[in-house]
């Protein structure tokens, strides 16, 4: 039970580790994009959906330190 | 700034120099396959020349990724990044063997001996390796 119960949190973990840099990767470009717009409405729109991947990456980054805390607990 | 730079370099390396050991470990499989099949040692040249560029590649590959790994996700040691590392590491090396083996042994292919067999397999093992190390880096994108 403990052995398929630290499995699943390892799957969840690497989903969430691959998944991190995604999001940091997608506000970069959503950066970029509001920096290379002269008009204000695509600045706007651009730096709306960077926030956006920016609060997933904290959220991820939470659920991720969340899970690698049971991990170890798990392990002791 | 300049960290987003040297990441991006140790990404894109690790992509584009994968697609050469991807690319070029199956078309060596190919082509000793086809030596085998029709006698013509010009196949089996070919299929060498390939192992030595997929040789080639293999260490920038290699060691982009392990950087890659290092900054992008941490250093995390999850299942796929352990299988990169493991399998990374038997490519390289059935790949440098492959072609040790091939320069000191010129003959070793086409002469008729058990020893011929063995390196055939190596070539389907190493191209196993490329096509498993193809697949987990395909759960990246």
């Amino acid at each position: 039970m403990r052995t398929r119960e630290r499995k699943d949190l390892e799957r969840k973990i690497e989903a969430l580790v691959i998944a991190i840099p995604r999001e940091s990767e997608s506000y970069d470009f959503y950066m970029k994009l509001a920096a290379e717009y002269p008009d204000e409405a695509s600045k706007e729109m651009f730096t709306f959906l960077a926030n956006q991947e920016q609060m997933h990456q904290e959220a991820l980054e939470r659920i991720l330190a969340n899970l690698e805390e049971k991990l170890s607990k798990l392990a002791r | 700034m300049a960290n987003t730079v040297k990441n991006k370099l140790f990404v894109h390396t690790h992509h584009i120099g994968s697609h050469f050991t991807n690319g070029l470990t199956p078309i060596a499989s190919l082509l000793v396959t086809l030596y085998f099949i029709t006698g013509d040692r010009d196949f089996e040249r070919a299929s060498f020349y390939c192992i030595v560029l997929a040789m080639v590649a293999i260490p920038p590959v290699f060691f982009s990724g392990f950087l890659d790994w290092l900054t992008r996700f941490q250093g995390r040691p999850t299942h796929i990044f352990n299988h990169k590392r493991l399998f990374g590491v038997l490519f390289m090396l059935v790949s440098i063997l492959l072609v040790v083996w091939r320069i000191m042994r010129p003959d070793v292919a086409t002469e008729a001996s058990t020893l011929r067999y063995i390196y055939l397999a190596m070539i389907y093992v190493d191209t196993g390796f490329a096509t498993y190390l193809g697949y987990l880096g395909g759960k990246f994108i």
